[in-house]
């Protein structure tokens, strides 16, 4: 039989605050484990929660990138449950009136334009991070209470490629509304997937499993790929899903059981107790949206319209906010846009390739750039030179300027300079005149190598061949 | 163990106790005069009444600002703990 | 010499009339006397009480006043156990806000009182260190949960200390003991650090043996704390400055549904002449009512409510990062083993059963409808404040029970509204105080007034101008 599925994607995304979701302690990474916590992170008796401003505002930005309703009444519930990660036994969370509801992302798979709609977006908070080993687990607390916002979205994904898609783009906007880094790798963006099949044409919902623990959107596909044909055979052969919650194994590429259903537990929300309802200064949330940086497909417009760069090239740049972001600065120093494009997505990413870094690892700067491609337009130093300069800067870091100076790069473009250097080669190579005359052609190419050679190569090729030509026309003719 | 009984000692092991034999028969008892409770609540019309989950309506306009402020020592956090190793809270594995 | 009030105990240090050390030896050899007597305290902190005496200059009112904190709240570095086996060895890391709202005004700290399980009891018997006695008879309870609080206050040890209330928790034990209990309004006070029991109905209060002493402590206390968010940002009037017996311009409402449930001649008439004085001193004082389908639902939704967020709250009590920890073979081991270990039986039937009203399948039946039927209640009782003041009613209607008799059994009906009733302030979060009013078969009784949400000066006026004509203020007993 043909199938539809059905599938719906709940992501997870930590919110790069200074501070804590309900507490004033520090959100970092990589750090020392217990020591970025305080008594409410712990779970200690008596301690209470005060909601993090900024956790707030960046839950708003998002609802706006996502075209969402907003509610400008935060209430927030307690989620119950036990568990090791969890350190007071229960989550607070925006159940009954999450901030956002009814937003959307179109998504283009395969030519065609979808619209993904998105049923909810809530607020709430991390648990504590666990070290799984052989027989132990440790548990370490600097993540519990970090901000986080969990994006639901409505059914509506049909394919592995859709979900891919959708997750793209989200993680696109997380990253330009600028909230989260929003890695799948590391976990600071993450995925569950809900997925059930149909027989095409029924309106009807066939039982779900959900997915967890995908690590990256190339996973989810497979995952979602892997369980939907899983699902398939189950029902070609007169079988049934069952609903139960499933991993991803990496290794083997399948869906494996991790709980069934009677497994499933009942969180008991209500109402926080310790956090009255919040009302919102809607001008607050007005100017949020006014001040929301410019998305990802914004700036694609602005590329192709305002500085005039290709579909294609517009594209590349904002595939990565890094780039997209390194360029928006270049440009403020040089308005060359295609030259500092081409810089960009040339030589630039070659070496990031090569070096196997991030554009902000380098020693690069927007400034930095800025420059040499002003250079090259202002005919103060080559192509082939400034490709030097580029080699030298990532090296140490230096000015361009410097780096030319230094190098004695600078080209000799300005004419008044260039014509007494000029004359005076013509002066002692009198013979190179009349070779030229005699139409010896050979006689130029002697005589640009002794103007380079008195300017040690500086002079500037161009300009150069211009007032030679002019010059010795002038010398023939006055004879 | 009847109904009751098999169905306290699930909800018991959900509120992570162990309820023991000896203590169910005070544990029915008590679940009783609970229902009664219940009942007694049952009589009272609430229809197109909202729950009450704070003592009055009130809401607040206070947000915390994002500032990193107290915290405490690794120490600190981990002396009331009974089990620790490498800085961290030791639990057997958990199983994922 | 150690039985002195605040206001006396300051003048006394201010003016070089008596050496504090001295007075503090002396203290703690009581406080040896009284603990074999009452069994008050889970910890004395003596050595805490000295260091907190050289700070103290003796200037402002509370500065060098001894004092003693509930075991449920929060003292860095200090053992707190709420009373539990679970938190029999918790040392936490941080102070209540009040705690440091005292040091602040520069209070001495004596020690930690003994209460019922995390406040989970009206008799005080439930203690991991024992049941505690009542100063005025020591064969009879305290009361609960702040049994302990309430003991050393009415024992004269010191001149007052904190107690929590969620459903009676200071008010009953107050009336037990002869002494002045208030809980101010649910949000005046931050409850940062308070160990909870149901967070909706908790609040912060304190036992003292006279309404200007109680003036002075609510003020050192009261006002905003931006670590509580539900903490108000409402000005603190100074209590004690605007203090005042003047209450011919009050309206007081005897909440008749109560006080006809009296059955105790000697208390009915105590509460009849409390009634009398109130008309006497020019205030307005009429009966009110209230159905009585819903004053019958009282305990019922208490119960519901404080058991469904006690277990919540009391969640993070899993073993895992503190407190009792038992062996186990997985995580969930570990937390089954500690928590059936770590707490008595009734407290255990309890969050089971407050599971019970949580789960997402009896919750509508169950933990809502009790919050509904709140609702009417507090709308009901908002009713009366819109023509009253303050709502006067019997605090009891017995003195402190036996200790071989007193348990948390309350469904009995005569006692079903009369000994429940003082929830209603928990529910509303309305401001309501107890204080002596007289005695019946050599034990104290109480009544209760208790006023609009925000309102403590006119309950304290209303109280303090009851004090002044009974001259009940200040009593206490070391022996009996």
């Amino acid at each position: 039989m043909n199938y539809e599925q059905v599938i719906g994607l709940e992501v997870h995304c930590e919110l790069k605050t200074h501070s804590k979701m309900f507490s004033s302690s520090a959100v970092t990474f990589g750090q020392k484990p217990n020591t970025m916590i305080n008594e409410v992170d712990l779970g200690m008796p008596g301690n209470m929660p005060v909601l993090n401003k900024r956790g707030v505002e960046y839950a708003i930005r998002v609802c706006h990138a996502l075209h969402m309703d907003i509610d400008e009444l935060l209430c927030f519930d307690r989620k119950n449950y036990y568990y090791a990660d969890l350190p007071k036994g229960f989550q607070i969370t925006q159940n009954q009136r999450p901030i956002g509801r009814n937003g959307y992302i179109d998504i283009d798979v395969d030519g065609e334009r979808k619209r993904i709609e998105i049923e909810r977006l809530h607020m709430e908070e991390d648990t504590c991070k666990q070290f799984h080993f052989h027989d132990f687990s440790l548990l370490d607390y600097n993540r519990a209470g970090i901000p986080l916002i969990e994006i639901v979205t409505r059914p509506h994904i049909r394919s592995g490629k859709q979900a891919a898609a959708y997750l793209e783009k989200l993680r696109q906007i997380l990253l330009y509304t600028d909230v989260s880094d929003a890695k799948m790798e590391e976990g600071s963006m993450r995925c569950d997937v809900n997925i059930s099949i149909r027989p095409f044409g029924s309106d009807k919902f066939g039982i779900r499993t959900e997915i967890k623990n995908l690590n990256s959107i190339s996973n989810v596909q497979k995952a979602i790929e892997y369980e939907a044909l899983r699902q398939e055979k189950v029902l070609d052969k007169g079988g049934e899903v069952l609903q139960e919650t499933r991993r991803f194994d990496e290794t083997c590429k399948k869906t494996v059981v991790m709980r069934a259903k009677g497994g499933a537990v009942d969180y008991k929300y209500y109402t926080e107790p310790n956090i009255l309802p919040i009302r919102l200064d809607h001008n607050w949330v007005i100017k949020i949206k006014e001040d929301l940086p410019m998305l990802a497909d914004e700036r694609v417009e602005k590329y192709i319209h305002e500085y005039g760069l290709s579909s294609t090239n517009a594209h590349i740049l904002v595939a990565s906010k890094e780039i997209s972001d390194f360029y928006e600065e270049t440009i403020q120093y040089c308005h060359e846009y295609q030259l500092v494009c081409n810089w960009l997505l040339g030589d630039v990413q070659a070496y990031l390739n090569k070096n196997d870094m991030t554009i902000n690892e380098t020693k690069l700067t927007p400034q930095y750039l800025g420059k040499i491609v002003q250079f090259i337009q202002d005919n103060i130093i080559s192509s082939k030179q400034a490709k030097k300069v580029f080699d030298e800067l990532m090296v140490t870091g230096k000015d361009p300027e410097i780096i030319i100076e230094e190098k004695g790069m600078k080209q000799i473009s300005d004419p008044s300079m260039l014509l007494s250097i000029i004359n005076e080669v013509l002066d002692t190579n009198e013979q190179s005149i009349q070779d030229y005359k005699a139409g010896k052609d050979r006689a130029i190419g002697y005589l640009v190598g002794q103007i380079m050679k008195k300017t040690r190569g500086q002079a500037n090729p161009k300009v150069t061949n211009q007032l030679l030509m002019k010059l010795l026309k002038e010398r023939i003719s006055d004879e | 163990m009847n109904e009751t009984e098999i169905m306290l000692k699930k909800l018991g092991l959900m509120t992570m106790f162990n309820v023991r034999d000896e203590e169910m028969p005070a544990l029915v008892e008590e679940y009783h005069v609970f229902m009664n409770h219940v009942k007694a609540l049952e009589s009272i019309d609430t229809t197109h009444v909202e729950p009450l989950a704070f003592p009055y309506e009130i809401e607040t306009t206070y947000l915390r600002e994002d500032v990193v402020g107290h915290m405490i020592s690794c120490d600190e956090a981990l002396k009331n703990a009974k089990c620790v190793q490498d800085f961290q809270i030791k639990v057997p594995r958990v199983v994922v | 010499m150690i039985t002195y009030s605040i206001e006396d105990l300051h003048v006394l240090f201010k003016n070089n009339q008596i050496n504090p050390k001295n007075y503090y030896d002396e203290l703690f050899k009581e406080v040896v006397f009284q603990q074999k007597r009452l069994n008050a305290f889970v910890t004395v902190t003596k050595d805490k009480a000295y260091e907190d005496l050289k700070d103290a200059h003796f200037h402002s009112l509370l500065s060098g006043i001894p004092f003693v904190l509930k075991d449920n709240y929060n003292t860095k570095g200090i053992l707190t156990t709420a009373s539990s086996k679970m938190l029999s060895d918790y040392i936490p890391v941080y102070n209540a806000h009040v705690v440091d709202q005292l040091k602040k005004a520069g209070c001495c700290l004596v020690g930690k009182a003994s209460m019922d399980e995390l406040g989970m009891g009206g008799t005080n018997k439930t203690a991991l260190t024992g049941p505690v006695l009542n100063p005025w008879d020591s064969s009879r309870i305290a009361g609960g949960s702040s049994g302990g609080s309430a003991a050393v206050v009415a024992s004269g040890l010191v001149p007052f200390a904190l107690g929590s209330d969620t459903g009676d928790s200071i008010r009953k034990p107050a009336g037990f003991c002869g002494i002045v209990g208030f809980k101010p309004t649910w949000g005046r006070i931050s409850r940062y650090g308070l160990i909870p029991y149901a967070s909706s109905l908790d609040t912060v209060g304190a036992f003292t043996r006279n309404i200007r002493d109680m003036c002075i402590v609510m003020e050192a206390m009261a006002g905003r704390d931006d670590r509580d968010m539900t903490s108000s940002m409402r000005e603190v009037p100074c209590y004690l400055n605007n203090l005042t017996d003047d209450i011919s311009d009050l309206k007081i409402a005897v909440l008749t549904s109560v006080s006809d449930e009296i059955r105790n001649p000697d208390i009915l008439s105590n509460f009849q002449f409390v009634v009398k004085t109130y008309k006497k001193l020019g205030a307005t004082v009429e009966n009110v009512t209230m159905p009585v389908e819903l004053m019958r639902s009282i305990l019922p939704t208490y119960t519901i409510i404080a058991n469904s967020e006690a277990t919540s709250n009391h969640s993070c009590l899993d073993g895992i990062k503190y407190g009792n920890r038992q062996d186990g073979e997985t995580p969930d081991e570990i937390m089954i083993h500690s928590r059936t270990d770590g707490f008595s039986d009734h407290i255990k039937r309890r969050f089971i059963l407050g599971n019970l009203a949580l789960a997402s399948e009896n919750q509508e039946r169950m933990f809502r409808k009790a919050q509904k039927v709140r609702r009417l209640i507090v709308e009901e009782l908002n009713k009366i404040y819109e023509d009253y003041d303050i709502i006067l009613t019997p605090n009891s209607g017995s003195v402190a029970p036996l200790l071989e008799d007193a348990n948390d059994d309350r469904l009995n009906d005569e006692y079903i509204i009369l000994e429940n009733h003082l929830c209603l302030g928990n529910f509303a979060g309305t401001p309501s105080l107890t204080l002596p009013s007289g005695f019946v078969d050599g034990m104290p009784i109480a009544v209760n007034v208790m006023g609009r949400l925000f309102e403590e000066q006119t309950v304290l006026n209303c109280a303090y101008a009851l004090e002044k004509v009974l001259g009940l203020a200040n009593q206490y007993s070391r022996e009996g």
